[in-house]
């Protein structure tokens, strides 16, 4: 219609007149009364829910095309049927008012502006391909959230532009933690919960980092079983309610209680001497270094009473080898002190003396499934790259998959890093000092970053890739490691929301192409999916259909004692692979980089179960339940608040070497004396985001603050 | 339309309702696919100096937008591109369901407001279908965005029955209350002098848009208003 043309257009209304002159009406009454209900077929598809990295099997339930419920998938070992608030609220994600809707690039008053998704990728094509030309590809790096189909797709691509550096944000969680075991016994391991007699947690709460299974386990086991559960925590944590003990440790002092235990271990005798003989590496050189680790000494330093110490340790080798030390995660020495990376060796090599490995109620250490080689020919193997990832020489000990992503914000502030891009990972505000990413990403010439919501990283970027949320894209298959292996598959629920969105595997397709490196990427999702499935014997449709299937390579059996993936062969208490990077080679004593100083506090974070980092903040129903529980305050034991003048719900300011700020102060017993608490997801206002007022992020280490993560200083 | 409690002033307009129906004007229109989405520089220059004057005129009354010096482009841009623009923090893009309560048992798992392709669009969309109109594949995930919204309007009111129009009408553009206070929310304490002007004249714009549109123009101007159409 020429009226539309000078108005641009957009409805077309091409036969509507007649329509309307042949029907005479257009059912515009009662209208509303239609619109309560959703109409439509009804479906349901098998996924993997992306609320946190559990990725718990789901099944999500349509109708009409649009997502209605989601269940959990009973068959999936994560979800267990089940699926927790956090879950539940991220699956709003794909209709919000904050997704991302078209490929945006960045002008140079900071303003973004809509680009086409061929000229983006022509113009990042370009940048990019000028930069490997001009200073090669070891000035790119790839950082990622690592979940199963970035993990294809992340280090596939790096490796095609010839890059080795490809990293997670491992080193903003739990990468000193992870290194540590990998160093001590070849690995990362798991507590099993369910057949231990005597658990203790440090600094880790399945009712705050929930996972839906573990999570009920954990409550049978503590409130209907027999099994002993200890909490060691500066705070009284959501699981210390269903535990048997609490014992409040001054933050990153663990190390000095582990190695006090394992002192009367050694000292009373205790320990498993036959599988010391048989299977560690260094006993006596850390049965030396721990001589003088009395429970005495630690209880000057981590401020649980020695005989409680002492009393911890018997009671772990009474209940051996169905006794364990649980792995934890972050919080407490996931990478949060310069100790972080000992105090995991040290815990590793506390359940070795426990003689625990492989036992039943003990620590396991399992194998995953491999995924076969794919057809070469459809799946070409891009070239290793010939240049040392930046940061390995500096950060020998980091976990291979991980990298270090410091090295590239390190590389990134001294100008030598010229491209960065991000895939869903919010270093800007999700890793530590958000200032420093700031300007070291101010430093960097082509900053892109592919995300489905905008984030602080995203809009430091010179182009932003909206991808399509979890609900509305296949991706590459699952694989589940454990005492059994599981294969489960994210399948496409509903079709894109927005139509300038696209999925992972596309944008990489494309990309790819733009920057001259298309035939690496030659197919699509389904065509992956199935060629993956193929190498284990399974079709899509078998897995569509159950969500989830066990595959028959497990080999797992309970009183066997695994293989330790060390240079030994043993679970390593004396390192050369440490000593040689400048770190103790035998497990020992090292204090935490910075105490408070008079009139300071201890800092830590605690994790809100209804709250993923950054990601979560967005979604209005899950911050409501933060607002309204009032889950954002700093916490303060009631000694220090009294002496203080503080009372409950009274603003104060905090401030560390890195951020000031006010905020509302909660005072409870359920806090150590002399140390803070804040969750992890409030602390850093984001003033400009829509849901957010106070909240989002504090790297909660010491106080003041750090920026370091010393794991693996050289 | 059954009416309760009437005025003198809405009965004259549920009077005129019947026969006549209300409509925004076409240069207030043109205007609107300009402010509304992505225009040129030239395509924005000729809206503000062509249709901006007339606007009084089509109305027969003077209304603060036809008086207001309009932001120049690049200020507009700017505020389309910090306000206007999906996905950007504090972004107030003019989309009926992002103001409308998803709620209700048919919502599953959307509660509350902020969220796309709600009832309103659905709505549209099932209008849209029964008049076999095409919604352009650009607007699929936003049939109810408000420029769409003016267009259909339009088309109703020039098309179907005026009962139907107004119904319509009454159906799809209350949200504007909510929406400007977003606005102004959002603005409250915008030291962006720039953003601020070019967010005074688009508020403008859409509040006069819904006055007219909602017939709360005044019993004289809504006589004239439905004289114009
Ligand atoms: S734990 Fe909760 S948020 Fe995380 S994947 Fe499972 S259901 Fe989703």
């Amino acid at each position: 219609m020429s009226r539309q043309m000078t108005r641009r257009g957009f409805l077309r209304t091409g036969a509507a007149s007649a329509v309307l002159a042949s029907a005479g009406a257009i059912g515009m009454t009662g209208c509303g009364a239609q619109r309560e209900e959703l109409t439509g077929e009804a479906k349901r598809t098998a996924t993997l829910c992306n609320g946190c990295s559990n990725e718990c099997g789901l099944w999500v339930n349509t109708v009409g095309g649009k997502v209605h419920t989601l269940e959990g998938n009973p068959d999936n070992p994560k979800s267990g049927g089940r699926m927790c608030g956090r879950g539940h609220g991220f699956a709003q994600m794909t209709y919000s008012a904050d997704r991302l809707t078209q490929p945006m690039k960045r002008m140079e008053n900071g303003d973004f502006e809509p680009i086409s998704w061929d000229d983006a990728y022509k113009e990042i094509g370009e940048k990019l391909t000028s930069i490997l030309a001009e200073y090669g590809p070891e000035a790119f790096a790839f950082i990622r959230d690592p979940r199963p189909n970035i993990n294809f797709y992340g280090p596939r691509f790096a490796a095609a532009l010839g890059s080795a550096n490809i990293y997670t944000h491992a080193a903003a969680c739990n990468l000193s933690l992870q290194s540590a075991y990998r160093h001590t016994i070849g690995g990362g391991f798991s507590a099993d919960l369910a057949n231990a007699k005597m658990v203790m947690f440090i600094g880790r709460s399945y009712a705050d980092g929930i996972t839906p299974a573990d999570m009920k386990l954990f409550a049978n086991v503590a409130v209907e079983g027999d099994c002993k559960i200890v909490i060691v925590d500066p705070r009284y944590n959501n699981s210390a309610h269903m535990a048997d003990q609490w014992v409040p440790i001054v933050p990153g002092t663990d190390l000095a209680l582990l190695l006090a235990m394992s002192h009367v271990l050694i000292e009373e005798e205790l320990y498993d001497a036959k599988f010391v003989k048989e299977h560690v590496l260094g006993f006596y050189a850390f049965k030396k270094e721990v001589e003088s680790f009395t429970p005495e000494w630690a209880s000057e330093i981590c401020g649980v009473d020695a005989e409680v110490i002492a009393t911890l340790a018997r009671e772990m080798a009474e209940a051996a080898p169905a006794a364990v030390v649980e792995p934890s995660w972050r919080a407490a020495f996931g990478c949060a002190h310069a100790n972080s990376f000992m105090t995991g060796r040290a815990v590793a090599a506390f359940n070795a003396l426990l003689g625990n490995y492989g036992q039943e109620g003990g620590a396991l250490i399992t194998s995953s499934p491999s995924i076969g080689a794919l057809p070469a020919d459809k799946f070409p193997t891009p070239p290793a790259a010939q240049h040392v990832r930046v940061g390995n020489e500096e950060f020998p000990l980091a976990v291979q998959g991980f990298g270090t992503n410091l090295a590239v914000l390190k590389a990134a502030l001294d100008g030598t890093m010229k491209a960065v891009f991000f895939y869903q990972s919010n270093a800007a505000k999700g890793y530590a000092n958000p200032a420093v990413w700031e300007e070291g990403l101010s430093k960097v010439d082509l900053v892109v970053s592919i995300d489905v919501q905008m984030s602080e990283t995203a809009m430091l970027a010179d182009y932003v890739l909206p991808e399509c949320s979890y609900l509305e894209r296949l991706e590459a298959v699952y694989t589940l490691g454990g005492k059994k292996h599981m294969v489960a598959i994210r399948d496409k629920a509903i079709d894109v929301v927005h139509p300038e969105t696209r999925p992972a595997d596309q944008i990489f397709r494309e990309l790819s192409a733009a920057c001259g490196v298309g035939e690496y990427f030659d197919f699509t999702a389904e065509e992956l999916v199935e060629a993956q499935l193929a190498t284990l014997g399974l079709t899509i449709d078998e897995l569509r259909e159950k969500g989830i299937v066990e595959l028959p390579t497990s080999d797992f059996e309970y009183g066997k004692v695994p293989q330790f993936n060390t240079p030994s062969g043993k679970v390593e208490l004396f390192s050369v692979t440490i000593g040689r990077a400048g770190l103790s080679p035998v497990i020992t004593w090292e204090d935490r980089k910075v105490h408070p100083e008079e009139g300071e506090f201890y800092f830590v974070g605690g994790k809100q179960s209804i709250q993923s980092h950054t990601m979560t903040t967005s979604i209005e129903s899950l911050m409501d339940i933060s607002k309204t529980y009032d889950l954002e305050r700093l916490w303060m034991n009631a000694s220090d608040a009294a002496r203080l003048g503080i009372a409950e719900g009274e603003t104060v300011e905090m401030s560390s070497s890195e951020y000031t700020d006010t905020i509302a102060v909660h005072v409870t017993e359920r806090l150590m004396p002399g140390v803070s608490m804040l969750p992890r997801t409030t602390a850093v206002r984001r003033p400009t985001f829509r849901r957010a007022t106070v909240l989002a992020y504090a790297r909660p280490t010491s106080f003041p603050s750090t920026w370091s993560r010393e794991w693996g200083r050289p | 339309m059954e009416r309760s409690g009437q005025s003198g002033r809405d009965q004259l307009a549920g009077q005129l309702r019947t026969t006549i129906v209300p409509t925004i004007g076409s240069h207030m229109l043109d205007i609107a696919g300009i402010l509304l989405s992505r225009a040129t520089e030239v395509e924005y220059a000729c809206a503000m100096q062509a249709c901006l004057p007339r606007i009084d005129e089509e109305l027969g009354v003077h209304d603060a937008l036809a008086r207001t010096v309009p932001p120049s482009y690049d200020e507009y841009r700017h505020f389309f591109n910090r306000v206007l623009t999906p996905g950007i923090p504090g972004s107030l893009p003019p989309v009926e369901s992002l103001f409308e309560d998803w709620g209700g048992h048919r919502a599953g798992l959307q509660h509350g407001q902020g969220f796309y392709l709600g009832r309103s669009a659905q709505h549209v969309q099932e209008v849209c279908d029964s008049l076999e109109i095409e919604v352009p594949e650009a607007y699929k995930a936003v049939p109810d965005h408000l420029l769409l919204l003016l267009e259909l309007n339009e088309f109703l009111c020039d098309h179907a029955p005026a009962d139907q129009a107004h119904l319509f009408a009454e159906e799809h553009f209350g949200w504007l209350s909510d929406y400007l206070d977003a606005l102004g929310a959002r603005m409250e304490n915008e030291d962006d002098e720039a953003l601020a002007s070019a967010a005074s004249f688009y508020c403008n714009f859409v509040d006069l848009v819904r006055r007219v549109v909602l017939d709360e123009w005044g019993e004289n101007d809504v006589r004239e208003v439905a004289q114009s159409a």
